[in-house]
């Protein structure tokens, strides 16, 4: 339950309506405060600027080492290189300028102005699931699902 | 306090005291299998695992335990709501058709027709009898709001979980009222209920289970209603 409320947390919202929405989050659902509180977005947002730091300075090995195991199969698989190799290939840019994060349980999203990554939670940390992704327009999709640059097969 | 005196409190206290036990042994074991179940889809997407003290704090877990307590209490509020008004001939659980509505002071033992073992309310008047008059439904009713909108926060939660694993947008606390999650975990709970609470009103015309409070005495005729063991 802590996870429902607890997980909206924006970057654009301001920061007293936020705490008192995680607040309240773990008021309402009492006895499930584990995880409650603003630091789960702050490290979603960590994992993410650090990929994005990662493309930008064309360092594939550090951007596979933030990415989940699937997505990093995946990428490897389509390009058929070395993880590293592969990222570069995809032609996946950096990210910019922050809009939101959400995090729902072990999932979260961060919005930026150019496009959105995926993020799952793992025992040592958020690692990224999709990113690049970008919503395909309305006569060209079937399901209101992002499409993404990387992403797990 | 002695031996006896525990062994008599357990005796008097049997049926609560079992279904606390059962409940709690129950919801523990859920948790654990419910853990199991979240961890082996979660290996069969290559995600991360949870340990069961997340698991069990988790929107998963949430719903899954509200969404099936909103339903029990609902049940029991309109089984309250409904015996005053409408009754099942023969059945056990019913009252007889003559009795039907709120009855009078005297049936009731309120007012000037109180006992002295009646409780307090019961000796008063006005608001404080009508709440006391209905208080075991205005508890039940209370549970099944809480419980119910425990329900929709938690399934929220765990809906949008989903949503971002298959690289969707989050939706909204009230978006998700009005979607069929929400409505389908509300509504399977709901009429499995109404099948359960309605089979035992009739089925007990005509059947028995000798010894039970909730049946009629085996010899009882199938028309004997409002007739415990």
């Amino acid at each position: 339950m802590s996870a429902a409320l607890a997980g909206y947390e924006s970057a654009v919202v301001p920061h007293a309506v936020r705490r008192g929405l995680a607040v309240s989050a773990c008021l309402v659902v009492l006895g499930t405060a584990t995880g409650c509180g603003s630091h789960r977005a702050e490290d979603v947002q960590h994992v993410a600027s650090q990929f994005n730091d990662a493309l930008a300075a064309r360092s594939g090995s550090d951007a596979c080492a933030l990415l989940a195991p699937p997505t990093r199969s995946a990428v490897e698989e389509s390009e058929k290189k070395s993880c590293p190799a592969a990222i570069r290939a995809t032609g996946l840019a950096p990210a910019s300028d922050l809009e939101g994060v959400r995090v729902y349980g072990t999932m979260a999203q961060v919005r930026w102005r150019t496009d959105v990554t995926f993020l799952t939670r793992y025992d040592d940390g958020w690692r990224v699931l999709a990113a690049g992704c970008t919503m395909p327009p309305a006569s060209q999709r079937t399901a209101d699902s992002y499409d993404c640059t990387v992403e797990a097969g | 306090m002695s031996r006896q005196s525990v062994k008599t409190v357990v005796r008097d206290n049997g049926l609560g005291l079992f279904f606390a036990l059962l409940f709690v042994a129950c919801l523990v074991a859920q948790s654990f299998a419910g853990w199991h179940a979240f961890n082996a889809q979660q290996a069969v997407d290559g995600l991360g695992q949870l340990s069961w003290w997340r698991y069990v704090v988790s929107t998963d877990f949430a719903v899954d335990v509200a969404e099936n307590w909103q339903s029990e209490f609902l049940q029991f509020w309109v089984y309250l709501m409904v015996t005053v008004w409408l009754v099942q001939l023969g059945s056990p659980e019913s009252k007889k058709p003559d009795e039907i509505g709120n009855e009078s002071d005297e049936d009731q033992q309120v007012r000037e027709h109180a006992g002295p073992e009646s409780p307090r309310p019961a000796r008063s008047g006005g608001l404080r009898l009508w709440m006391y008059s209905h208080s075991l439904a205005l508890v039940m009713g209370l549970f099944f709001v809480l419980s119910w909108a425990a329900q929709s926060v938690a399934g929220w939660g765990a809906y949008d979980e989903e949503r971002l694993r298959n690289l969707q947008d989050p939706v909204s606390w009230p978006a998700y009222l009005g979607h069929a999650d929400f409505w389908s975990r509300t509504l399977q709970n709901w009429q499995s209920e109404m099948l359960a609470v309605g089979t035992m009103a009739v089925l007990a015309v005509f059947l028995r289970h000798r010894g039970s409070s909730q049946s009629k005495p085996v010899g009882a005729s199938h028309e004997a209603t409002g007739v415990d063991s």
